[in-house]
């Protein structure tokens, strides 16, 4: 591929999906000058990687950069993060479901619902990026991740029951 | 359906990733069940508000500029990018190689044994003149340069060029026809001290030209040369630095080569 072609080819496939990977990278490093770092590093990666693109989805492949860019990261300067907790995948209990009546939308407004998803351990915190702000299928989650898409369902439930258990002592102070 | 199953299905009921059939299952259970009707919703309820748009970060100016500089840096910057060509531009790269590698053995080869036939010929031409005597080394004897060339103008389709090297040391002994590579030649045999040097020249017409490889055959000495029009062949006894010598001489007489059956 040509130098000019390739810088072309890297303004169309990956610069359309930039806040996406900074959304990721930002939630994932849960820090701003980390999160240019690491999405600066990865779209250097996406574009040595130009060619491995092949009528796939731009925004899948890059995310799937952008994350394992993340991992690294993560790895290499908060390793205590990146590691999967005992009971992380574990088959869910029956919770106590909320009385019927909790508002929980009121307690949704932005920073309640950011700091129970900041609060999350890493695994459950990108699955529900993935998922609930980028409105990816359990399939695109799975390639991103590169998870099972059975793992990929539970991580999601179990992540929602957290976020749940997290939001419900707040909506219920707001009520 | 069990609660413990609809607890993962409930979040992937409400994401829409179950078949109709599964589906079916879900929402059968969930009319069933008030307690996993109440988990569904809070699903719902968890996942909308997760999914706030304000929740969003987005990359600032400075980083797109950032990330755009840095990819055209990356784009620009030629030893860089120079390894960075696909794996089937490098096969085809290996390949061209091979091929221009295989056709340049292939020709070299043929050159060099196209080259080592003439140069047996040159000694055997060279022997032959030496074993009889003067009459069969000189046809036309003479010292003068302007009695050797005409000498040899109906003899052959082409006229040699004869230079009088005696001030340089090679004395002009005469000259003779014979026969190398299948058409008549022109010989010219020269001497310094006691040895005789033969030099052949005929125009070259087809085939590999003279190499300008010194060669040693049977003790004897072989220098070639070539100035594209004339093929030149010079053996003797002498050693090989003096039989270099001469070959440089006539090469640098030689021009401009007469021809004329090439013009």
């Amino acid at each position: 591929m040509l130098d000019d072609e390739r810088l072309g080819r890297f303004k169309l496939v990956v610069m359309p999906h930039l806040d996406a990977a900074y959304n990721l990278a930002r939630w994932l490093t849960r820090n701003e000058q980390d999160a240019d770092d690491v999405v600066q590093e990865a779209t250097l990666r996406a574009l040595r990687g130009l060619d491995g693109l092949r009528g796939d989805d731009a925004r899948c492949w890059l995310l799937t950069i952008v994350r394992n860019t993340c991992f690294t990261w993560l790895r290499r300067n908060r390793p205590g993060e990146t590691l999967p907790g005992p009971q992380d995948d574990s088959p869910g209990v029956p919770i106590d479901t909320l009385e019927p009546g909790a508002i929980l939308e009121q307690a949704a407004r932005a920073r309640g619902v950011r700091e129970a998803i900041d609060a999350l351990p890493v695994h459950y915190r990108e699955v529900v990026i993935l998922r609930e702000m980028e409105g990816m299928s359990y399939k695109e989650i799975a390639q991103v991740t590169g998870l099972p898409p059975g793992t990929v369902m539970s991580r999601l439930a179990r992540a929602r029951e957290r976020l749940h258990e997290s939001l419900a002592p707040l909506a219920a102070e707001e009520s | 359906m069990q609660c413990t199953e609809t607890l993962d299905l409930a979040g992937a009921y409400a994401d829409g990733e179950l078949d109709l059939a599964a589906g079916a299952q879900v929402a059968r259970h969930l009319e069933q069940c008030p307690q996993c009707a109440a988990l569904y919703a809070q699903t719902l309820r968890i996942s909308r508000a997760a999914a706030d748009p304000g929740l969003r970060y987005q990359a600032s100016d400075a980083l797109k500029r950032k990330v755009l500089a840095a990819a055209s840096k990356e784009t620009r910057t030629p030893d860089r990018n120079v390894w960075r060509i696909g794996p089937r531009w490098w096969a085809m790269a290996a390949g061209l190689a091979l091929v221009i590698g295989a056709a340049f053995i292939v020709i070299e080869s043929r050159r060099v044994l196209a080259n080592d036939a003439i140069a047996g010929e040159v000694v055997s031409s060279h022997i032959r003149s030496l074993l009889a005597n003067q009459v069969d080394l000189v046809q036309v004897p003479s010292s003068n340069r302007h009695t050797v060339k005409p000498w040899f103008a109906g003899k052959l389709d082409f006229s040699p060029q004869v230079p009088d090297l005696g001030a340089e040391g090679f004395d002009l002994v005469g000259g003779r026809l014979d026969y190398i590579g299948g058409r008549p030649v022109a010989a010219l045999i020269y001497r310094r001290n006691a040895h005789i040097i033969n030099v052949f020249v005929w125009p070259h017409t087809s085939g590999p030209p003279a190499d300008g490889r010194a060669r040693t055959l049977q003790g004897y000495n072989v220098a070639s040369w070539t100035d594209g029009k004339m093929d030149a062949w010079a053996v003797s006894d002498l050693n090989g630095a003096e039989l270099q010598e001469l070959a440089s001489l006539l090469q640098s007489a030689e021009k401009p080569a007469t021809a004329p059956a090439m013009k």
